[in-house]
């Protein structure tokens, strides 16, 4: 049975007539469908998420996870795509719908383009207020994100990532030997989004409409979020806004304080930004090697292996501040 | 000997179909994107080609030296270097100032190839 026609026998008792099917741009585990749908005599967009060969790191979570983190994250206040139905699984592999969100997602769009200049205001406070809810997500109500961990393990994780590419990257080495000897104690226990940054939220002129790309969240140090949301590849050209090419680091945690969060010094910040350029990184070796081992055959992903020199110069660069401070 | 066009001007060449026919016909999104994607992973091969052998064997001698080696190639003095960093001989002292200053310039070297427009301070990204 073809992938529409499972769709249209899933769909249907729940009234829905599919008319069209077609492949977005998806995330690094998952594939992305928009599905135009009839829905008595409108139609509408729904959008597929589902499972895809390989995992982008040994964390990545399935579409059943995440299904139960958009649950858990709108119960919170945060805004995001509405789940809908019950998770499926579509040839042989897990899936849910969502509503389709209408708006920019395009972080080199997001951070340049005029039309966007009202938004880019608005989302500093507006980010910051949902990433605080996340945070505040109990960790009960998402038991399979599992004990939270800390810098240690997530560090070693890293390295088993790296060692799985089984090629030699002195820079990053030099970036995990630098986390492993400053690692802070974990302090605070939350859910941590894990990929929390421009490109990952739906926005409109009245900002933002969604937080989206939930399958690398994980149980651990808040601070986490904040440092990756500054990594330089996630400011797509505009580097004299440090924080998501939107705003500057500081604002950034001043937002975050005055939305409820805790306190974070820009040391502390600047931790989890040298670990978010060597886990992005690692991150796109590893992307890259999927490609190399066969499992899944994408221009896109071959690139990455040569695009992670980018997050090792960033990397020393970062090195060579703090240790020259 | 081939006779012309040679490598880099065959690949100029696809290069050039990919962007002036493949790419208008694109009616998707993604397949404008992975269209883009694709003419600039030939121009990566191109600055390559061009670059030649010598970075790699200045790679391969400055490596040697600080692994105090006559032999071995890159890839395996890479994963040599990077074994010893892990384990912490890097963490400080006269040995630490030559690795920083190896991991840059050999960070420097694949981004002239892979993006030199982010060496410059931009991002291609």
């Amino acid at each position: 049975m073809s992938l529409s026609e499972e769709l249209e026998r899933y769909l249907e008792p729940h009234g829905y007539r599919l008319i069209a099917l077609r492949r977005l741009a998806g995330g690094a585990s998952q594939e992305a469908w928009l599905v135009r749908v009839r829905d008595g005599s409108q139609e509408r967009d729904l959008v597929l998420r589902r499972d895809m060969g390989g995992a982008l790191s040994s964390s990545a979570r399935t579409r059943g996870e995440e299904y139960a983190l958009l649950t858990a994250a709108h119960t919170a206040n945060v805004p995001v795509p509405r789940v809908l139905f019950e998770p499926l699984t579509v040839e042989g592999r897990e899936a849910f719908f969502m509503e389709h969100l209408e708006g920019e997602t395009i972080g080199r769009r997001l951070v340049r383009d005029q039309a966007h200049a009202q938004a880019r205001l608005l989302l500093p406070a507006q980010t910051m207020q949902a990433l605080v809810r996340i945070h505040d997500i109990p960790l009960r109500s998402v038991a399979f994100l599992g004990t939270a961990r800390g810098p240690q393990d997530l560090i070693a994780a890293l390295e088993r990532d790296l060692d799985a590419c089984n090629e030699g990257h002195p820079a990053l080495e030099l970036g995990l030997r630098w986390l492993r000897l400053n690692a802070p104690p974990l302090e605070r226990a939350a859910v941590v989004h894990g990929d929390y940054r421009v490109g990952n939220f739906m926005v409109g002129p009245e900002g933002l409409r969604g937080v989206l790309d939930w399958e690398l969240a994980h149980a651990g140090d808040p601070d986490e979020d904040l440092g990756w949301f500054c990594v330089r590849a996630w400011r797509f050209g505009r580097d004299d806004l440090p924080a998501g090419g939107i705003t500057t680091r500081e604002r950034m945690l001043e937002a975050y304080r005055n939305a409820g969060g805790h306190a974070v010094t820009l040391e502390r910040l600047r931790y989890w930004e040298i670990f978010g350029n060597v886990k992005w990184g690692i991150g796109a070796l590893t992307q890259a090697s999927r490609h190399l081992r066969g499992e899944e055959l994408s221009i896109e992903l071959a690139v990455l292996g040569r695009l992670a020199a980018e997050m090792e110069l960033e990397t020393l660069r970062l090195l060579a501040e703090t240790e020259g401070a | 000997m081939q006779d012309r066009p040679d490598a880099v001007e065959l690949i100029e060449a696809v290069r050039h179909f990919l962007e002036q026919e493949v790419l208008p016909a694109q009616q998707e999104q993604r397949g404008k994107f992975r269209t883009l994607i694709a003419a600039n992973a030939l121009r990566i091969v191109v600055r390559e080609l061009n670059a030649g052998a010598a970075p790699a064997a200045r790679e391969r001698e400055t490596l040697r030296a600080l692994l105090r080696t006559s032999e071995g190639e890159v890839r395996e003095l890479r994963l040599e270097l990077a074994r010893r960093i892990r384990g912490g001989a890097a963490d400080g002292g006269p040995w630490r100032r030559a690795i920083l200053d190896y991991a840059r310039a050999s960070v420097e070297a694949k981004l002239a190839v892979a993006n030199p427009r982010f060496l410059e301070g931009g991002n291609a990204g």
